[in-house]
C-alpha cells in the first residue's frame, strides 16, 4: 500500500465518504443518497438540482456563448433488497437488486420504512437449520425483532433496505463499507470539482457534475440527465473490479483509475484521457471492452442522435457486497485525470 | 446497572474461549461493589459470593457462561488474508460468507471475502463456500504486511453492533451467554434470600474445564444454571418445534444436552413463581446447558435446575431477544434460589420428595 495523500486530503475524502456510504439510496429510491450528494457538490457549482427521479447535477458555466457541455458522471444508487411482502409474525419477504443470495443469510440491512425510520433486520433462513444448498431469495425473510403489530405500523412493501456495516479504514487509505460502488467514484468527481473551483480556470465547456440514480437496472436515470443537458461528451465515472493477486494495470489498489478503451468509449475521448494521464504523471491502467461497459455509458451513448462517451474506471474489490473496498489515493488520482483532462481543452478545440 | 446497558457493553466484548480476559474484568467491576467475596479459579472463572437473609444447609451456586463462539487465526496466506477456525464447529459456513469479523486483542477490522456476483459462475452461486476454507481479508496485499499485525492463534469474533429495536427488543452479537451474565449482573445487586455464589464460567465452548474447575471448588448443592434457549419463532417451523418464542418469556428447561434439571425443583420453582402471580415457560430442551455446570462428570449429589432466556438467530451478528424476557429471567432466577434454599431446609437434600406428578401440569 503506498498513499502520498497528506492528512488533511485524506481526512477530506473520509468526512465525505462516510456520510456517502451510510445513505439508504438503493435503486428506485435514491432520495436519501441524493440529498447528501446536493450538499457535497453544492459548494463548487454554480448552480444545483435534483430533479424528479432524484439525480443531482451541478452546472459550472464556462462563460463561453455556444459553448457545448460536458457531463462527468458517477451514478449514486445502491444494490440492496425491497420488500415484496409482510409474512406472519411480523417477518419480511424481499427480493434483491444486484445480489448474490449466498450473502444474504446472517447479513444485516437497515430498512428505510416509509415512516422516514431507519430500522435494523437480519436476513434469516426459514427454517432452523442452515441449509447446504442455497437457497433462493424469495424463500429468505428479513427479521426486524419487532412484533408484528410494529412492523406492519413502520414498514411497508415496496420499502427499501441496504447494507447496515459502516464505512471504515480496513487499512491505511483504504476503505471497506457498502456502496462504493459508485459512491467512491462520486468523491473522484467532488475533488474534481474543488481542483476546478480552486483553480479558477473556466473551461471550454460548460461542465456538468452529475450523481445518477438507477444504474443498476440500466441507466434510465442517467439518461434522463442527458435529455436535459444535451451533452456533447459523457464520462461515466464506473468501478472496475480488482481482482486479488493480479499484476495488471487498473486491476489492482493503488494503480490508479483504469481507461476503458472501446465499448462504450470514444477513440478520440480515451486517447486524450491516456495523453493526459501520461502528460501529468497520473498513475492509471487500461482496459479493452468489447461491446459495452455496463456502466451508465451504454445507455447515455444512445440518447438523442447519439453522445461520445468515455468510461474511467476505480479499482473496487468486492463488488455488490456489504464490504465494497477502495482506495483513497486511486479516488483522489480519479479526481486528478478528470480535472487536468477537462481544462487541458482549448475554446473550439474537438469535444 | 439498567439492563440493557449491562447488556450492550457485555455484547460488544470480545470474549472468545479461552480469552475472555476483557470480560472478566468488565464482570469483575460491575460486581466488586456488591460481592461479600471473590476467587478466580485456575481457568478464569469468577466466582461471587453474596450473603443472603440465610445461610443455606449447602452452597447455592448460579452459574453463566462468560465466553463467546469465535474464530482463532490458524495462519497467513502469501494474499495477506488470515486463515481462521471456527472455535465452535456450530457456526454454519452459510451464515459467514460476506460477514465482518474483527481482532479480539486489537480490534483490527477484516471481511470474509464474497466474491464479486459479476465474476462468479452459475454453478458457483449455487453453493455456500466451504467452512475449512474459511479466509479473513484485513485489507493488507502480502503476508509480511499482515504478519506485522497478527499472530497465529490470536482470537477473532464477529464485528456486530449492539442494536435497541423498537417493541423492547434488542439485537446483537454473543447473546447466547452474555444475556445470562447481564442477569446475574441485576440479581447481585439484589439481596438474595440464601447466600449465594454467582459463577461466571470460561470455556464453555470449549468443553466445560472452566465450569468443571468452579464446581470442584465450590462443592455446591444445587446450581441454577442460566442460559439461553434457542427460539425458532420463524414462518416455515410447526408450532411444536419451536420450542421458545422471543417475547413469550423465559422459562425453566427440562433438559439440555446431557444435562437434566431436577423435576421436584423444577416443579417448586414453577409453583412459586406462579404464587408471585407470574407464569414461567417450560421448555423442553436449552441451548445445551451441560456446558454451564461441568457436573456431568466427577461431581454427585448436586441437583440442577436451568432458567433460559429465549434467543433467536443464534450465533449470527443479530442475535434477538426480548427485554422483558431477559427481566423475566432475573425474576425466575431469584425465585429459584428462594426454591433452592427452602427445599433444604425442608428435608436437607434440595428438591427431595417428589411426588410423582406431572411437570409442570400442577403448578
Amino acid at each position: 500500500m503506498t498513499t502520498y495523500l497528506k492528512e488533511e486530503e485524506k481526512k477530506w475524502f473520509l468526512d465525505r465518504l462516510g456520510g456517502l456510504s451510510g445513505a439508504v439510496g438503493v435503486t428506485g429510491d435514491e432520495y436519501g443518497a441524493s440529498a447528501i450528494a446536493e450538499t457535497l457538490l453544492a459548494p463548487y457549482a454554480d448552480e444545483t438540482r435534483i430533479d424528479a427521479r432524484g439525480n443531482v447535477t451541478g452546472l459550472v458555466r464556462s462563460g463561453l456563448a455556444g459553448a457545448p457541455v460536458w457531463v462527468f458522471d458517477a451514478h449514486i444508487d445502491q444494490v440492496g433488497i425491497q420488500i415484496t411482502h409482510i409474512a406472519p409474525e411480523g417477518y419480511l419477504g424481499f427480493t434483491e437488486i444486484g445480489l448474490d443470495a449466498r450473502i444474504l443469510p446472517g447479513q444485516v440491512f437497515v430498512v428505510a420504512a416509509h415512516s422516514g425510520e431507519r430500522i435494523p433486520a437480519v436476513v434469516v433462513l426459514p427454517k432452523d437449520a442452515h441449509a447446504p444448498d442455497v437457497l433462493p431469495t424469495y424463500l429468505l425473510l428479513l427479521d426486524t425483532g419487532m412484533p408484528e403489530d410494529a412492523v406492519k405500523e413502520k414498514i411497508r412493501v415496496g420499502d427499501f433496505a441496504a447494507f447496515a456495516g459502516d464505512a471504515h479504514e480496513i487499512a491505511p487509505g483504504r476503505i471497506c463499507g457498502p456502496a462504493l460502488d459508485d459512491r467512491a467514484c462520486f468523491l473522484s468527481i467532488l475533488a474534481f470539482a474543488r481542483r476546478l473551483k480552486r483553480s479558477g480556470r473556466k473551461p471550454a465547456a460548460d461542465i456538468v457534475f452529475s450523481a445518477t440514480v438507477r444504474e443498476e437496472i440500466g441507466g434510465p436515470g442517467a439518461a434522463a440527465v442527458a435529455v436535459r443537458y444535451k451533452p456533447s461528451l459523457f464520462v461515466a465515472v464506473d468501478v472496475c473490479h480488482v481482482k486479488p493477486g493480479s499484476k495488471e494495470n487498473g486491476e489492482r489498489f493503488e494503480g490508479g483509475p483504469a481507461i476503458a478503451i472501446r465499448g462504450d468509449s470514444d477513440d478520440f475521448v480515451s486517447a486524450r484521457l491516456l495523453e493526459t494521464a501520461r502528460a501529468k504523471d497520473i498513475p492509471h491502467g487500461t482496459y479493452g471492452i468489447s461491446y459495452v461497459s455496463g456502466t451508465n455509458a451504454g445507455e447515455v451513448r444512445i440518447v438523442g442522435c447519439g453522445v461520445r462517451c468515455a468510461v474511467v474506471s476505480l479499482p473496487l474489490l468486492y463488488m455488490h457486497t456489504p464490504n465494497e473496498i477502495v482506495s483513497l489515493q486511486d479516488i483522489a488520482w480519479t479526481g486528478e485525470l478528470l480535472y487536468h483532462f477537462a481544462v487541458g481543452f482549448q475554446d473550439g478545440e474537438r469535444g | 446497572m439498567e439492563l440493557p446497558s449491562l447488556l450492550k457493553t457485555l455484547s460488544d466484548l470480545p470474549g472468545v474461549s479461552n480469552f475472555e480476559d476483557e470480560v472478566r474484568a468488565y464482570l469483575r467491576t460491575v460486581s466488586e461493589p456488591f460481592a461479600d467475596d471473590m476467587k478466580e479459579s485456575p481457568l478464569g472463572s469468577l466466582l461471587v459470593f453474596k450473603k443472603g437473609a440465610k445461610t443455606p444447609k449447602r452452597p447455592i451456586a448460579v452459574s453463566a457462561g462468560m465466553d463467546e463462539a469465535g474464530f482463532l487465526v490458524t495462519g497467513v496466506g502469501k494474499d495477506g488474508m488470515l486463515r481462521i477456525e471456527a472455535v465452535d464447529e456450530k457456526f454454519p459456513a452459510s451464515a459467514l460468507f460476506g460477514l465482518r469479523l474483527k481482532l479480539a486483542g486489537t480490534g483490527l477490522r477484516g471481511v470474509v471475502p464474497a466474491k464479486a456476483i459479476q465474476l462468479t459462475s452459475r454453478a458457483e452461486r449455487g453453493k455456500y463456500p466451504e467452512a475449512d476454507d474459511l479466509r479473513m481479508d484485513v485489507g493488507r496485499d502480502t503476508d509480511a504486511e499482515t504478519e506485522k499485525l497478527v499472530r497465529i492463534g490470536d482470537p477473532v469474533v464477529l464485528d456486530a453492533p449492539f442494536h435497541a429495536l423498537c417493541g423492547g427488543r434488542v439485537a446483537g452479537k454473543a447473546f447466547e451467554n452474555r444475556i445470562p451474565c447481564a442477569q446475574l449482573l441485576a440479581l447481585i445487586e439484589r439481596k438474595p434470600a440464601y447466600d449465594t455464589w454467582f459463577v461466571f464460567s470460561t470455556r464453555t465452548f470449549i468443553g466445560a474445564s472452566g465450569a468443571v474447575s468452579a464446581a470442584r471448588i465450590l462443592k455446591p448443592g444445587v446450581v441454577i444454571g442460566a442460559g439461553s434457549v434457542q427460539a425458532l419463532d420463524i414462518p416455515g417451523i410447526p408450532p411444536h418445534r419451536r420450542g421458545a418464542c422471543v417475547g413469550g418469556g423465559a422459562g425453566a428447561t427440562i433438559r439440555g444436552g446431557r444435562i437434566f434439571s431436577d423435576r421436584a425443583l423444577t416443579r417448586d420453582l414453577l409453583r412459586s413463581f406462579a404464587q408471585k402471580g407470574k407464569a414461567a415457560n417450560l421448555f423442553p430442551e436449552n441451548t445445551d446447558s451441560s456446558r454451564l455446570y461441568g457436573f456431568g462428570d466427577g461431581v454427585a449429589d448436586v441437583k440442577i435446575l436451568s432458567i433460559d432466556t429465549p434467543v433467536r438467530h443464534l450465533r449470527t451478528p443479530f442475535e434477538t431477544a426480548a427485554a422483558a424476557d431477559i427481566e423475566m429471567g432475573v425474576d425466575l432466577l431469584e425465585t429459584a434460589i428462594e426454591t433452592a434454599g427452602a427445599a433444604f431446609e425442608k428435608d436437607g437434600a434440595a428438591g427431595g420428595g417428589f411426588d410423582g406428578k406431572e411437570l409442570g401440569t400442577d403448578g
